[in-house]
């Protein structure tokens, strides 16, 4: 399908790369429909552009380029929503948000994205008593000097 | 909005959805909620924290990504990808 998008132009996404959020995110329960748009220049994140809205587009990562070891407890009926049985079998991301400046960057790790990549239907997941925050600050990198193999604990 | 008088161990149905009140103390209600599976049960406030963060997420700006990959803990390579069906 083609759209026209706020960000990026128009685009024309192959039916067979429209990923199904079928509730909607939190907030947007209208836009249902996404696409994955992939700029190598914007590497290791990539932008969650809505189908439905050409103005709402979501930066997303890896957890793994945000804590170490992310370990979200996602519910069966979370998964079973998305037709999967377990999480191994599920692409997860992370919603960055980029507001103010590089100082106020923060990763939303309370509400990850999982994706069933085989069937391209996702959903984001309210993790239940979770450590998490929904306003993770990105930290400032380590000195270089940080290099003795004593990463952080996971 | 309706408003509905219960007491400790009564409860009311909102469709096939029971929520019971299981005990109150001072200004403290437990209140459990048997709902089928397919039905998100949260805090509102919790809920409320990821919409606000959906909203300013949504209104994102490319002019500050370059500062991302810094803060970012990037382990080089393909990472996890962009999920393809052809997977």
């Amino acid at each position: 399908m083609k759209v026209d998008t706020t960000r990026f132009g128009p685009l024309d996404v192959p039916d067979d790369d429209i990923l199904v959020f079928p509730e909607g995110l939190i907030g947007f329960e209208e836009c249902t429909r996404y696409a994955i748009v992939d700029r190598r220049e914007n590497r290791p994140v990539w932008w969650l552009q809505s189908l439905d809205r050409p103005e709402v587009a979501f930066i997303l990562t890896d957890p793994a380029n945000v804590v170490p070891c992310y370990q979200p407890e996602v519910s069966r009926s979370d998964l079973e929503a998305i037709g999967l049985a377990t999480l191994d079998e599920a692409a997860l991301y992370v919603m960055l948000i980029v507001a103010a400046g590089p100082k106020e960057i923060t990763a939303n790790l309370l509400g990850p994205l999982v994706v069933n990549p085989r069937d391209r239907l996702g959903k984001q997941v309210v993790l239940r008593h979770s450590a998490y925050s929904a306003v993770h600050r990105l930290a400032q990198p380590a000195p270089a000097s940080a290099g003795d193999g004593s990463g952080p604990p996971c | 909005m309706l408003v509905l008088d219960r007491k400790i161990n009564q409860s009311i149905m909102i469709g096939n959805i029971e929520v019971v009140v299981t005990d109150v103390r001072g200004d403290h209600v437990k209140i459990g909620v048997q709902a089928p599976r397919c039905v998100p049960v949260h805090r509102r406030e919790i809920y409320d924290v990821i919409r606000a963060q959906n909203i300013r997420a949504a209104e994102s700006e490319t002019a500050h990504l370059n500062d991302l990959r810094g803060l970012l803990q990037i382990e080089a390579g393909p990472g996890a990808g962009v999920p393809r069906k052809s997977a």
